[in-house]
């Protein structure tokens, strides 16, 4: 009797648990499935050439911000519900991120930022040649860290693409979605509770609009770095790390510590043959760590500082004997450095200026939510020294180098995991019971920080966006032109550099002193004619004007006024020059009186 | 998210399958989509995929991110080592990531062995 009924009862009781477990589940669902469509939905919708100095923010229409702000509500209704199980939470997050870094591709077509083409150029050169050149004139640096470029040059060849720009803009979402599963690993590292964790994740795709996850070495190595955090926390907590917010330390068998243990040397050799700057946060993070006693691997660091030193002396020596003495002259310059790296008010446009301070407030209002969160820690008596070193100890790197006058926003980058957490604990400290206040104010500080996020990760892609008509002007010149050619661009900013880059010598005007581009504004035709004639040292001069050059310069300020189209005006009238390739938004010039070359 | 990984066996079939696969299709120069979607799943996914269980990742989400993380690490230093040994040669880059691939499934799957059953292999070693 008692058999049958169990029979009969238990199906019965699964099947309740399973439509409750549903039920309390199908909303969130739908309601994240409802935001991902209508997000995808405007984009459709969105004409790029008509973005304003505000970037990519001043052409969405209000249905992607509703999107977003159902996407807000959703989260906060999930993190209110006690039932909310952890993979819910955490689907908040990794949707966010694929809905922010799905964006360009979904709207632009063509892979954004000008880097991402000049990386393609240097995968382009090892596919050709098999080898690298560490005395190149160009882009050096890359042959002295090439292990990006050389897997994508043999990845490249392998699937039969002619460029590697055929998936690089898929580098923008797959490295963000690695970089936020590594940091929802370590965020777990950090604390048990699936709440706080979801918002620290959720917090990092807000807060990381620096834009360095995409084709590039600085992307595949902040992946790897985070990787390295995770493992190394999770798995090999030291004897100092107490706190009742922390998991359990776990107890790996030797097997497991073994396959760890190779994990992370094969990641940290990676990181210090392939980047310049993340195997330097990376010896002070670990260094930190391990001095703080907060890992047991505590010889790790001096594993990797000497592997790095091996490969900047020996490897790399060709770039190092003459970049050394650069770089230790930047050390300790905290305030040039500082002063570097943000743009110059009093030559930008005004959105250009809005979307600098937006940014500004956006960044210092979420390290303003990180010290609160500090605070709270502290408050509550959790010693959370691995937190503390993963936000502070790379913003050791601003007193080192301006890093191509990028130094704050890596430092920031870097910081962002421990940042995060902080600012995660202020909005709900571990431990705390699911309240729907508690949610309500999660929800309303994303909507603002959504803006603020979508200021600072797009507010720049008028320039950062290149059109297939601008792509192709590029390509007439890379296909074209000998080797030996002079090519005069009207700034750095274009789709440039991706083929046969090392045919060429660049002379960009935005590049030249204030006083050369005055002499040019002035008088185009003769300066111009002056150093397109050196037939002594190049095969053929080219001059390059783009749409995202005039952007850039007229955003940055770096040309006075519409300064090129001036120079294009003044070209165009002249009959020295001639057009050589032309369409809606680019020109390509050569001197009328060029001789015929071929490549 | 919190569901364990695939068991090793499975893991190993969909990592020698795909190596075999994307060799299989560079060597016939099948093209797109079939050569290009074949060999950025394996390149990109499946050595790391053969070595990632010697970890046990805690979830499936993290499993998949560390294996591509691996992956790429893996290619770059075979590609760095090809480039800087003069021996610059991408079909022969990939038959050694399907290599790698290979011993790190047969090693996850004698770890594997040896955790689920140590008495009959502590008998074996013996014997």
């Amino acid at each position: 009797m008692s058999a049958t009924l169990k029979a009969e009862t238990r199906p019965t009781s699964l099947a309740e648990a399973g439509r409750r477990l549903s039920a309390s589940e199908t909303g969130s669902v739908t309601e994240l499935g409802v935001a991902a469509a209508t997000w995808v939905v405007s984009l459709a919708l969105v004409d790029p050439r008509a973005m304003s100095d505000l970037g990519l923010v001043s052409v969405l229409p209000w249905t992607a911000w509703a999107a977003m702000a159902l996407l807000a509500l959703s989260f906060a209704r999930s993190l209110a519900r006690t039932s909310s199980p952890g993979w819910l939470l955490t689907t908040y997050p990794v949707t966010l991120s694929a809905l922010v870094f799905l964006t360009p591709v979904i709207v632009y077509g063509t892979p954004r930022y000008s880097w991402t083409w000049k990386h393609a150029g240097i995968v382009d050169y090892i596919d050709r040649t098999g080898a690298v050149d560490p005395h190149i004139d160009v882009l050096s640096v890359y042959h002295s860290w090439p292990g990006f470029f050389a897997a994508n040059a043999m990845l490249t060849d392998l699937a039969g693409f002619d460029t590697s720009l055929r998936y690089a803009a898929w580098a923008e979402p797959l490295l963000n979605l690695l970089a936020l599963t590594a940091v929802l690993a370590i965020l777990h590292s950090l604390t048990t509770d699936t709440r706080t964790v979801a918002i620290g994740g959720w917090l990092f795709v807000l807060g990381n609009w620096v834009g360095q996850g995409y084709f590039s070495p600085q992307g595949m190595n902040y992946v790897w770095y985070l990787m390295v955090l995770a493992i190394l926390l999770r798995w090999f907590p030291g004897p100092a790390r107490v706190s009742t917010w922390a998991p359990s330390p776990s107890d790996p068998s030797a097997s497991r510590r073994m396959g760890l243990c190779a994990v992370l040397l094969l990641l940290l050799v990676s990181i210090a043959s392939t980047h310049q700057l993340t195997p330097v946060v990376t010896v002070l993070v670990l260094g930190a760590l391990a001095l703080s006693r907060q890992t047991g691997l505590r010889s790790l660091p001096f594993f990797m500082a000497a592997v790095v030193t091996g490969w900047v002396l020996y490897v790399a020596a060709p770039f190092t004997r003459t970049a050394l003495r650069e770089a230790l002259g930047q050390v300790g310059e905290v305030t040039s450095n500082v002063q570097d790296t943000l743009i110059g008010y009093g030559t930008a446009s005004d959105g250009q200026i809005l979307v600098s301070m937006v940014t500004r407030a956006f960044t210092v209002g979420f390290c303003l939510m990180a010290g609160a969160g500090m605070l709270v820690a502290w408050r509550s008596r959790q010693r959370m020294v691995a937190a503390l070193v993963l936000a502070l100890v790379p913003l050791l790197l601003v007193g080192s180098s301006t890093y191509g006058n990028e130094i704050v926003f890596r430092a920031y980058l870097f910081a962002m995991p421990g940042l995060a957490f902080f600012a995660a604990v202020l909005l709900w400290p571990p431990g705390s019971a699911a309240r729907q206040l508690h949610a309500a104010v999660v929800g309303v500080v994303s909507v603002f920080l959504m803006a603020g996020s979508g200021v600072a990760q797009f507010g720049n892609d008028r320039q950062y966006y290149f059109t297939p008509e601008e792509v192709a002007a590029a390509e007439f010149v890379y296909d074209n032109a000998p080797p030996h050619t002079l090519l005069i661009e009207g700034s750095r900013n274009y789709p440039a550099q991706f083929r046969n880059y090392d045919h060429f010598t660049y002379v960009p005007i935005a590049r030249e002193d204030p006083a050369d581009i005055d002499e040019i504004l002035e008088e185009p035709v003769r300066t111009m004619r002056r150093w397109m004639s050196d037939d002594d040292t190049y095969r053929a001069s080219y001059l390059i004007i783009t749409r995202s050059q005039v952007a850039a310069t007229t955003a940055r300020g770096e040309v006075p006024g519409d300064g090129l189209l001036g120079v294009e005006e003044a070209l165009r009238a002249s009959p020295a020059f001639r057009v050589a390739f032309e369409n809606r938004d680019a020109t390509v010039f050569e001197l009328a009186a060029q001789r015929d070359v071929s490549p | 998210m919190s569901s364990p990984p695939p068991p090793a066996t499975v893991r190993a079939a969909v990592a020698v399958g795909s190596a075999l696969l994307a060799v299989g299709a560079v060597l016939g120069d099948v093209g797109p989509p079939g050569q290009p979607v074949l060999v950025l799943w394996f390149v990109l996914v499946c050595p790391g995929l053969a070595f990632v269980g010697l970890a046990r990742p805690t979830s499936v989400l993290f499993g998949l991110a560390l294996s591509v993380a691996i992956s790429c690490a893996l290619a770059v230093l075979v590609a760095q080592t090809l480039l800087y040994a003069g021996a610059w040669n991408p079909l022969g880059g990939l038959l050694v990531l399907a290599a790698i691939t290979v011993v790190g499934c047969v090693t996850e799957l004698v770890v594997e062995a040896r955790v689920r059953h140590p008495a009959v292999t502590a008998r074996r070693e013996a014997a």
